[in-house]
């Protein structure tokens, strides 16, 4: 329903015909159909939606409240509320074939995002110039503060040039992938038992030397079968799993 | 570009000696055993120190990559098998289209009373006859897997009449009985191998293998098997490819 389209006044200024907080709603849908507001970064907050509209900030929460319920924004608290782009019917996530079996409560938290040139070897993986610029993500899960697994991420910064507004803290990348419509299309997986470094199992919580470690691998593909994301995660094998569903082809 | 040299703070000279040394073995497709150049060479050719490429190579041997021969250099480590999760496909056929040869000797094979455990997996009324064969699988002349097999002596009667070091379990299944897989659910987790494990998988005790668990079902949603799998860690890798249906 667009409220105020017929009125001739702009739609983004708040008029008395209508509830206020549809009417912010609107104006709030709009900017983001428009690419104002972009997928991946915070909307201002209430109290700067409540100062540039003049209206209260019960107003502004029940515009905000009836978008999360859309699923167009999504709310992460002490962060602020962001903007979710529309989902694609199969996610990134359906493809990768390794399901890991987590603790029901778990989280993750990034440790370094930087922007690094490619060096010899993800020159090779990306098929890029050695001296273009890559972002190297690392994040570790962590369940009840013990690390369950970590993850190296490598993307080269053509592919999303915008990643450093969207915070990945907040989203994952495939979620960033969605939003800029960057499509994977295909996924290529190996887990194998490693030895792992001695970093490695210092960071994943000094893991014995008698448990073994996982390694993941993935590469996502694009539709010319350019890789345009690499991720090695490290599991420890006494605290995940993994689950594979198998169809007859 | 002031840019360009504040991003090249940022790769250490051990991180970038390891993705040298480890596009060196991408690029070069170096077959197994084959030895990579001496250290010192390395250091010349990459230009950095001894220490910074001794923890390169040392982080390769770690990830499975290389291995250290005493005495006589460092080597390429011998490529692990894929264990392909494209789908249901009997291991048998799998190993054949990758043209790796593969032999199958039985270890056991016995008539139980349905147990909980598996009751749960097989929907088999407990106490009700079930088969459970134990398999050991040679892959290029090495024992790689231990496989163990449940399934209900009523969907499948007299199986001990089948070959099953010549036929494989999926074919009889197919052929004789009329059941035929068509998916399944795998659980892939590590764990160690006991005594007697490790003994038939010449490795060493305790040493960690794949410990695969699944179920397979017919089209009829009946679960057909129950298995367990133990997979050399140091053999294989599980591998899948996916790609985004169509529409």
């Amino acid at each position: 329903m667009r409220s105020n389209s017929a009125s001739g006044e702009s739609e983004n200024t708040i008029n008395y015909k209508t509830p206020i907080y549809l009417q912010l709603r609107e104006i709030i849908r709009n900017k983001i159909e428009d690419g104002e507001y972009t997928p991946g970064t915070a909307i201002p907050s209430e109290n700067e939606l409540s100062e540039t509209y003049g209206i209260n900030r019960i107003t502004v929460r029940n515009a905000i409240n009836a978008l999360v319920n859309e699923g167009l924004l999504r709310s992460v608290q002490g962060k602020g509320v962001f903007v979710i782009g529309n989902k694609a019917e199969e996610t990134i996530a359906e493809l990768n074939s390794f399901i890991p079996v987590l603790p029901k409560q778990f989280s993750i938290k990034e440790q370094v995002k930087e922007i690094r040139p490619a060096g010899d070897l993800f020159a090779t993986l990306f098929n890029i110039g050695v001296s273009e610029p890559i972002y190297s993500i690392v994040q570790i899960v962590l369940s009840n503060a013990e690390p369950i697994s970590y993850d190296e991420i490598y993307i080269p910064v053509a592919v999303v040039p915008q990643l450093q507004v969207a915070s990945s803290s907040v989203f994952s990348i495939d979620d960033i992938f969605e939003f800029y419509d960057i499509e994977v299309s295909s996924v290529r997986q190996n887990l194998e038992i490693i030895t792992g470094t001695q970093k490695t199992r210092h960071i994943l919580g000094d893991v014995p030397p008698e448990i073994a470690i996982m390694k993941l691998e993935s590469s996502y593909l694009d539709n010319r079968g350019q890789v345009i994301e690499y991720k090695s995660s490290f599991v420890r094998s006494d605290t995940c799993s993994f689950k594979v569903f198998l169809d007859a082809k | 570009m002031e840019n360009k040299s504040l991003m090249e703070n940022k790769t250490s000279p051990r991180t970038n000696a390891v993705e040298k040394l480890e596009n060196y073995l991408l690029v070069n497709h170096l077959p197994a055993n084959s030895k990579i150049p001496s250290e010192r060479d390395l250091c010349k050719l990459w230009n950095v120190n001894r220490t910074t490429l001794r923890f390169a190579v040392d982080m390769l041997i770690d990830s499975g990559k290389l291995y250290r021969k005493k005495g006589a250099g460092t080597f390429v480590a011998e490529a692990k098998l894929p264990r392909n999760l494209l789908g249901v496909n009997s291991f048998a056929s799998e190993m054949r289209q990758q043209g790796t040869a593969l032999t199958t000797k039985i270890l056991s094979f016995r008539t139980l009373e349905c147990t909980k455990q598996i009751s749960k997996k097989l929907h088999v009324t407990l106490g009700n006859k079930i088969y459970e064969i134990i398999r050991l699988r040679h892959v290029q002349g090495q024992p790689c897997i231990i496989e163990t097999t449940y399934i209900n002596a009523e969907t499948f009667p007299n199986f001990e009449n089948y070959n099953l070091e010549k036929d494989s379990m999926y074919s009889i299944f197919t052929n004789i009985y009329k059941k035929k897989i068509i998916r399944g659910e795998e659980n892939i987790s590590v764990t160690y191998a006991t005594k007697e494990e490790a003994a038939f998988l010449e490795i060493e005790p305790d040493s960690p293998v794949f410990f695969a668990t699944g179920v397979t079902m017919s089209s009829e949603n009946e679960p057909l098997e129950y298995y367990k799998l133990l997979f050399r860690a140091d053999r294989f890798k599980f591998v899948s490819v996916t790609h985004r249906r169509e529409d």
